[in-house]
């Protein structure tokens, strides 16, 4: 355990390029609550104030993939630019565990782009705290956190393919923006993309964090936790799969490492 | 103990191509080993010398099973290094160098610690081991600063620490002087005997001719993906490379001079230096054709101070062999 805590530790200290604070704060805190007041405000302008709250939490919601994806992928991209990958491949390390440590120390993210995000609408958007659940509210941002970086983990499999951590992740919050309710109701989603929407993170779980607002307890959010769990749960196995096959493949094709 | 046990490498046939596809999709094959069969005991130093792109990289990283082989088999400690890689990598150590493959963010020593986790280190066990290794290197002091500070030296340092940080049977060391100064560079050569006293074996590839000389026990010299010749650095210098060095000193370089000397039946090449005031003339001649009294007739005419018959050395060899 305490090797598994110190791979985690190290590798996203070393890694992850939004860790000094000035970066962190830019990235993780301020950008993602000015960007969610700035929609509110045009969603309030546009069709009133009675969007401004389910829209609010739905974009607060969808920074948990955002800074989590992008957190993740940028590491496992990194890790082959700066040639670590080469190590990691030649050494006697359990790869279930490396997979795993690439992801333990970003879960936090999660929890802290949504502080900003609900404090700052809370400030100049009145946002009501009145009824909210918070037990609730935190078991879901942890999950959603999670299956966020399921899917993220899944994903930095693909980095034989993509050199650019960047493409992979608009590409990804593209998806997540369009086809996880965040604005737009599944229910007003073509059948073919509502069918994909409940296999992607946050869907099922932006369903319990807007309940929490309105006083959801566990018990009533469960369903909507456990569909986000198993999504997650999915994601961790094919990407455990896939960090095995990306391992092959990069050997047999010659991309353990790019170009510095 | 069977017959692949007593050998630190074995190497058979094993061929290397990497497939590239230009913007219309059209392949390309570059082949970067060709049927390449070498096979060293353990305990020894090993060198892998050859021009860039000859393939010793290539070499390296499929024995440390960075890489598949497109062909042919290789065997590190005994183990197959496609079907048993998790063996394999419980046995070597390798230090690529450069300027890559740590955490710039990280200090010296958190490098360190975080390559014992990755190898299952017990973390008490870790943080002894590490402070051995950083005082092995001469980091000691320097091992709370960010690496991405340190010296290009410091580095390598830091390279080879990680690459000892297990304790391996067989340490792989692919180019570990270059870009250093002379300064760096000798200090990490004084490493190579150590660690081969201690009974490690070590492969070394190296551009530098002397390194290979002064360091290996056997040398195996590869072109273009093939084996060209392996043996002892005295073995290679009188039998792969079948030249004799004829040394001549002379006052000056006449016109036509090295034009003369050339034409002579089993001069292979004429290289001219300077030696103080004098000019030497370097003529690497055929093994088997004494041609030294007619070197010395042409090269008269010049003012001959000296001249002298000797083996070649390993650069010269390894010129002579490539050519």
């Amino acid at each position: 355990m305490r090797n598994f805590l110190r791979q985690a530790y190290y590798n996203y200290r070393g890694l992850f390029i939004w860790l000094p604070w000035p970066s962190y704060i830019t990235t993780v805190v301020f950008g993602p609550a000015f960007t969610i007041i700035m929609f509110a405000l045009v969603g309030r302008f546009a069709l009133g104030p009675d969007v401004v709250r389910p829209y609010v939490l739905g974009l607060v919601a969808q920074y948990i993939p955002f800074i989590i994806s992008a957190s993740i992928l940028q590491c496992f991209v990194l890790e082959r630019r700066f040639a670590i990958l080469s190590i990691v491949y030649s050494s006697r390390g359990n790869r279930e565990v490396i997979f795993f440590s690439r992801q333990l120390f970003h879960i936090p993210n999660g929890f802290v782009v949504v502080a900003a995000g609900l404090f700052f609408s809370w400030l100049l958007l009145d946002l009501d705290f009145n009824q909210v659940n918070w037990i609730a509210l935190v078991l879901t941002v942890l999950v959603i956190s999670l299956s966020s970086c399921a899917c993220a983990a899944f994903l930095g499999n693909f980095f034989i393919v993509f050199t650019d951590w960047i493409l992979m992740y608009r590409t990804f919050a593209g998806v997540i923006i369009v086809l996880t309710g965040v604005i737009i109701p599944i229910s007003s989603l073509p059948a073919p993309l509502a069918v994909f929407s409940q296999v992607l993170p946050l869907t099922h779980g932006l369903v319990a964090f807007r309940s929490t607002f309105d006083g959801a307890g566990v018990a009533a959010i469960l369903p909507s936790l456990l569909q986000e769990l198993i999504v997650g749960l999915g994601y961790t196995v094919l990407g455990l799969v896939g960090y095995h096959v990306s391992e092959i493949i990069a050997k047999r094709r010659g991309l353990v490492e790019t170009a510095a | 103990m069977n017959d692949s046990q007593q050998w630190a490498v074995e190497c058979e046939d094993l061929g290397r191509i990497y497939t590239s596809r230009n913007a219309f999709g059209k392949k390309r094959d570059t082949v970067a080993l060709d049927g390449l069969s070498l096979t060293f005991p353990k305990g020894v130093v090993f060198g892998v010398l050859g021009p860039n792109g000859a393939g010793k990289t290539t070499l390296v990283r499929i024995l440390s099973t960075l890489l598949t082989p497109t062909s042919g088999f290789a065997r590190v400690a005994g183990f197959d290094i496609v079907r048993q890689s998790g063996e394999v990598r419980k046995h070597i150590g390798q230090v690529l160098g450069g300027d890559r493959g740590y955490y710039g963010r990280l200090s010296g020593r958190e490098n360190l610690l975080y390559f014992a986790a990755l190898n299952h280190m017990n973390p008490r066990q870790a943080s002894r081991r590490v402070d051995e290794m950083l005082a092995k290197v001469g980091l000691t002091e320097s091992q709370d600063i960010l690496m991405e500070r340190y010296s290009r030296g410091m580095k390598q340092r830091i390279h080879i620490a990680r690459g000892l940080l297990m304790d391996p049977d067989i340490l792989f060391l692919d180019e570990p002087t270059i870009g250093l100064d002379p300064f760096g560079a000798q200090e990490l050569r004084q490493f190579i005997p150590e660690m081969a006293s201690q009974g490690k074996t070590i492969l070394l590839t190296t551009h530098y001719m002397f390194e290979a000389d002064a360091l290996c026990q056997t040398v195996a010299m590869i072109n273009k993906g093939k084996l060209v010749a392996m043996g002892s650095p005295a073995d290679i210098k009188r039998h792969f490379s079948n030249i004799i060095v004829i040394e001549v000193t002379v006052k000056e370089v006449l016109k036509g001079l090295v034009e003369d000397i050339s034409k002579l039946e089993g001069v292979r090449r004429v290289d001219i230096g300077v030696d103080g005031v004098l000019h030497k003339l370097t003529v690497h001649t055929t093994v088997g054709i004494d041609i030294q009294e007619q070197i010395a007739e042409i090269a008269g005419r010049a003012g001959i101070e000296n001249i002298i018959s000797r083996e070649p050395t390993l650069e010269e060899a390894y010129l002579n062999i490539l050519k």
